[in-house]
């Protein structure tokens, strides 16, 4: 196996151009891999020091992360908790400290498992990827780069360039969830998080998504228009209730039963809209 | 009852620095693969991917003639003794129904053959390289297939011996009585009965499994093994691989933990047969995934309590049905089932008739061993549970059930006689009993009367508190045994040999303690070395909660004999008689203030008048099993949304006689209570319609992390055990049973619902709560 530390996107363009070429930014998906033998790379692509795919900045139109930036670096950046304070929440709920430590934003995409974390605020934020190849570039929104568990719209060639957030509303209320066996250094059974805005009782808009519940993560649009523009009251949130449990499809796995990642799915759905319309939070 | 004030102790009762503990945290080179092994043969061996076939042929020509392999050992060139792997007093009291390499396959994960290479990358090669033919049985994967009529029998073998019934798969069955149930039932007023169900669970122990097997100059066979019980295993591997005891000499260096899994025969047999066989180092280190699979487990059990309480609140009669499952070999299966009665029916002795019956069976699943808590932790869950219940139907406190019931200072119960290590036991009357105080201690903490029944609510977040009780032993009555030895030194420091097995307890500090408080000087003056077969005194090792107890008053009486050697030099060099001496300050002192100093009293016994060493050994083999006590209090959130459970607050209040250490007692009791939250809330191992382990990883086995485990209180509170060393018993196992009765009393108070079956994962609450 060969490995090379690019320096530069030009270097990472012809570096990807040879055969056999693999990725690796933190490792922490990959290094896990390659030990278990499941992968067996001929060669690896360094991109951890490319500082062109490492920034986080705020500009008019929104938020550009870097695809290599550190979950450590994004949390660090006073943007994005003040801006998109859920993508905050969720990162916070990453692994562990090491782990935050060394995984990206890019590799948590790329690596496209239906529980990873980040997707849950990247897809409530409606953000896009920017997909870059050999003298090709192409953006996409990213519910259309999940294609499956481990599947993604990354063709030969082409690397995550940078993830793209909207200027968000300033009046979104968040919520996250994240059901494991332990709490932390845990893959999720399932999470739900969302954003809501509110004027009085009434849901100005929302967005809902879910990990762990079907083959990538979702967006529960069912969810989402059944209670926008409506009053949030109880048999709104029995509604959206009964609307999740739908609009999941969920797998027995090690973890857990598909019927109780549908049943929690569709209580934290509930719980969501319920804490909004009560602004209470729950805590043990 | 004599307190602490009987003595006042210089360095016991202190919580002094661990002596081992600079070395371990400076990252000396103290384990077994620290030393250097880069000469050492790689062991790698393959493992059953079934759970029940017999090896109807295995060609290994392909893999021997492979460069860089040294051998590959099968039933064919391997001993046929068949022996327990369990190390445990001799005659063990496991059944005979083991082989280096057998015939036949017995769980997902059983031995197949082994291949010891120049590398590990070529071991690998080779294991792929041999070909096996199995002819595939029906196997039994659950304690029902395994007693169903006409199962298939997992050990057929004619040469097994110690099996209770092969044909019907009961390694071992337990039936005891005290007066009689039936006629105890009749006359209760009110009958509890309940059934709990434990999983298989995995000790994880941050070292795995791990040997290196060398020749010394004079071809003597050494093993520098992770072990619990060091002497267990040079007798063990005399029998198994047919060579003398005086030909093997087993070393324990530093252990990454045990906590039972150690307390076995796993690799050293296959690690001394390679180097017996190519006069080459070997080195035998078992994979995280190998752990799982293949060490040894906790027996997974089905236990049945039926209470019978009078309207006094008195319980009249209890009767504990226990049924084991011992996975594909017969390690501890007689003893792990009764300990779960012996363990915790003395506890209720105010019932007069009680009744407890059982049997260990076999499946093909993975092994059953010893585990921290040893049978008692599974018999706690369904037995406090059950207390929990009939309290509430009387409409008694439970706490003031507890003290209504529980055995006291002064008492004894029947059991104790009628049921030992798997045979009869040892009477005794309990010496030492601060559970009134435990209880006290933990209700204040834990604010039991605020928070009882209250349900408070937060959201979808409800509260409750629940307790239970406990006892445990110390040591084997008229079993164990451990021996140390004491040697003067002429600057007036002691070597100080034990056999006992410290696996990180801490217990080469609390005997050196031990010594010291004797001997009259600072704990730096102890040079204490544990465990070389070659150096120390027998001990049968760490387990049984036995070190403290056993092994520090066997520490205690040759510091006393070695002290009586130091007086009698000393007595002609001050002109008294040794009546009058004492041993304080690193001198002998005499009246009115003369003494001599312990270095000037060694020189003169070494090199001038009546030359003699200074040294004695001593033994002890305890006539009684003084039980420890905990009350446990937890305080816990259940989320009805998720299922989730957390615990907010764990109090455990303990009498473990006199602490000779009260920071390692501590922590003992912290570690146990972190290891059993583990064991109530997530760890379980998982597998498949053929009996694979689905979960063999940490990723997917989830041991608690640091912020799973709540703010844990522990107490210990004044006691003194007239039998022990310095007044003490023991600590280690006791706290691994709390956390599964009181977590799950917990939850009834806050939601009204009874777990049944651990762990106590989120999905499982739902389920009690009849939401999915
Ligand atoms: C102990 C542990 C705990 C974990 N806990 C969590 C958790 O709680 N939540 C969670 O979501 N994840 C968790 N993970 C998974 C992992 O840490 C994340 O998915 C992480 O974000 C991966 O990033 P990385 O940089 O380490 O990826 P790498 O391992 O370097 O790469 C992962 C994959 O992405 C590809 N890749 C990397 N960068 C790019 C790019 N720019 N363009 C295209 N492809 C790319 C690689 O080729 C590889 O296939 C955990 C992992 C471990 C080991």
């Amino acid at each position: 196996m060969d490995y090379v530390r690019v320096g530069s996107l030009a270097e990472l363009g012809n570096a990807l151009g040879r055969d056999g070429a693999t990725l690796i930014a933190g490792g922490t998906d990959l290094m896990v891999k390659m030990r278990a033998g499941s992968v067996r790379p001929r060669l690896l692509v360094d991109i951890s020091r490319v500082d062109e795919l490492r920034e986080v900045s705020m500009h008019p139109s929104g938020l550009t992360i870097g695809s290599a930036a550190l979950v450590a670096e994004v949390l660090a950046s006073p943007t994005v908790s003040t801006n998109y304070p859920l993508l905050a929440t969720v990162l916070r709920s990453l692994g562990s400290t090491q782990i935050r430590n060394r995984a990206t934003l890019g590799g948590n995409l790329a690596n496209a498992s239906p529980a990873a974390d980040s997707p849950l605020a990247l897809l409530a934020y409606d953000a896009r990827v920017t997909l870059a190849g050999a003298g090709t570039e192409r953006t996409l929104p990213l519910h259309e780069f999940f294609l499956g568990p481990g599947r993604t719209a990354l063709r030969r060639g082409e690397y995550i360039r940078s993830i793209d957030l909207p200027t968000p509303r300033t009046d979104w209320d968040v919520f996250f969830h994240k059901v494991g066996r332990r709490r932390a250094l845990t893959i999720a059974i399932t999470s739900v998080a969302g954003l809501i805005a509110l004027r009085g009782r009434a849901v100005v808009d929302v967005r809902v998504t879910a990990g762990s519940v079907a083959p990538t993560p979702i967006r529960l649009r069912a969810v989402e228009d059944l209670v926008r523009r409506r009053e949030l009251d109880g048999e709104q949130i029995a509604a959206a209730h009964a609307t999740a449990l739908r609009e999941v499809s969920p797998i027995d796995d090690v973890r857990a039963t598909a019927l109780y990642r549908r049943t929690v799915t569709a209580d934290l759905v509930a719980r969501f809209l319920h804490e909004a319309s009560e602004s209470t939070p729950t805590s043990p | 009852m004599k307190k602490r004030e009987s003595r006042a102790f210089v360095v016991v009762g202190k919580s002094e620095a661990k002596v081992d503990g600079r070395g371990l945290v400076t990252g000396r080179p103290m384990f077994v693969a620290d030393v250097d092994v880069s000469d050492a043969l790689v062991i790698k061996m393959l493992w059953s991917p079934y759970a029940h076939a017999r090896i109807a042929s295995i060609d290994t020509a392909d893999a021997e003639r492979m460069p860089g392999v040294a051998c590959v050992l099968t039933h064919k060139n391997t001993p046929a003794t068949r022996h327990t792997t369990a190390g445990q007093g001799f005659p063990e009291p496991s059944p005979y129904d083991a082989r280096m390499f057998d015939t036949k396959v017995r769980f997902v994960g059983d031995r197949v053959a082994a291949v010891a290479a120049e590398t590990e990358e070529v071991a690998e090669r080779a294991l792929a390289a041999i070909r096996v033919e199995y002819e595939e049985l029906p196997a039994v994967l659950s304690i029902d297939e395994a007693r169903r009529p006409g199962a298939p029998i997992v050990h057929d073998e004619s040469d097994a011996t110690g099996i209770y019934d092969p044909s019907k798969n009961v390694v071992a069955d337990v039936d005891i009585d005290v007066g009689d149930v039936a006629v105890g039932f009749g006359e209760s007023d009110l009958i509890v009965e309940t059934t709990c169900e434990t999983q298989y669970a995995q000790h994880t122990p941050i070292e795995t499994h791990v040997v290196l097997a060398s020749l010394d100059a004079d071809d003597r066979l050494v093993l520098r093994t992770s072990t619990q019980v060091p002497f267990h295993v040079r007798r063990i591997v005399a029998q198994t691989l047919g060579i003398p005891v005086h030909r093997i000499r087993v070393v324990k260096p530093r252990i990454g933990g045990g906590f039972g899994v150690k307390q076995e025969v796993l690799l050293e047999d296959v690690a001394g047969w390679v180097t017996l066989q190519t006069r080459r180092p070997a080195l035998f280190t078992l994979s995280r995934r190998e752990e799982f699979t293949s060490s040894r487990t906790r027996h997974p059990m089905r236990v049945r309590v039926k209470v019978g309480v009078k309207k006094t609140g008195l319980v009249h009669a209890i009767e504990m049905e226990a049924v084991s499952n011992t996975g594909a070999y017969g390690a501890h299966g007689l003893t792990v089932l009764a300990n779960t009665g012996s363990k915790t029916l003395p506890l209720y002795n105010k019932a007069e008739n009680a009744h407890f019956f059982g049997q260990a069976v076999y499946t093909n699943l993975p092994v059953g061993g010893a585990y921290r808590g040893y049978g008692a932790t599974q018999g706690y869950f369904a037995l406090e549970t059950a207390m929990d219940e009939a309290a509430e139907r009387l409409g008694l406190d439970p706490i003031e059930f507890r003290l209504r019931n529980a055995i006291r200072t002064g008492e004894g119960s029947p059991i104790f006689a009628k049921l030992g290590e798997g045979r009869e036991g040892v009477s005794q009357t309990v010496k030492s009993c601060e559970l009134e105080r435990c209880l006290e201690v933990g209700a204040e903490r834990i604010g039991w009367t605020s928070a009882r029944s209250k349900k408070e609510r937060r959201g979808s977040w409800v509260h409750g508190v629940g307790m239970s009780i406990m006892m445990q032993g110390s040591g084997i009555p008229e079993i164990d045994m451990g021996a140390a030895t004491i040697k003067m030194n002429e600057d007036g420091s002691f070597n100080l040999l034990v056999g006992a097995t410290d696996l990180g307890t801490g217990s080469d500090t609390i005997l050196a303690q031990i010594a010291a408080e004797v001997l009259g000087v600072p704990l730096a003056k102890i040079l204490v070395t544990s465990s070389d077969t070659d150096v120390t005194p027998f001990d049968v090792g760490a387990y049984a909660s036995s070190t403290t107890y056993v092994s520090g008053m066997a520490v205690q009486r040759a510091a006393e004999k070695v002290r009586e050697q130091i007086l009698g030099v000393a007595a002609p060099m001050l002109g008294v008689s040794t009546e009058r001496l004492a041993l304080r300050s690193e001198s002998v002192i005499g009246e009115a203030g003369a003494s001599v100093s312990l270095s000037r009293v060694c020189q003169r016994a070494m090199y001038e008048t009546d030359q003699f060493q200074i040294a004695a050994t001593a033994s002890c083999v305890p006539s009684e099993s003084p039980p420890p006590f905990l009350a446990n209090f937890a305080r816990v959130a259940v989320d009805t949304d998720t299922g989730v459970i957390k615990v907010l607050h764990y109090v455990a209040v303990v009498d473990c006689g006199v602490a000779i250490n009260p920071r390692l007692a501590e922590g003992q009791v912290e570690g146990a209570i972190v290891n059993g939250i583990g064991y109530a809330l997530s760890e379980e191992m998982q597998f498949s319609s053929r009996g694979r382990v689905r979960n063999p990883t940490l990723f997917d086995y989830k041991i608690p992390g640091a912020l799973d485990i709540p703010r844990i209180d522990v107490v210990l509170v004044d006691s003194y055990e007239p039998t022990g060393p310095m007044g003490a018993k023991s600590v280690g196992e006791i706290g691994i049973n709390g956390p599964i009765p009181t977590i799950a009393n917990a939850i009834y108070d806050a939601v009204g619902v009874r777990l049944r079956q651990t762990p106590f994962t989120p999905e499982r609450v739902l389920e009690a709560l009849q939401r999915v």
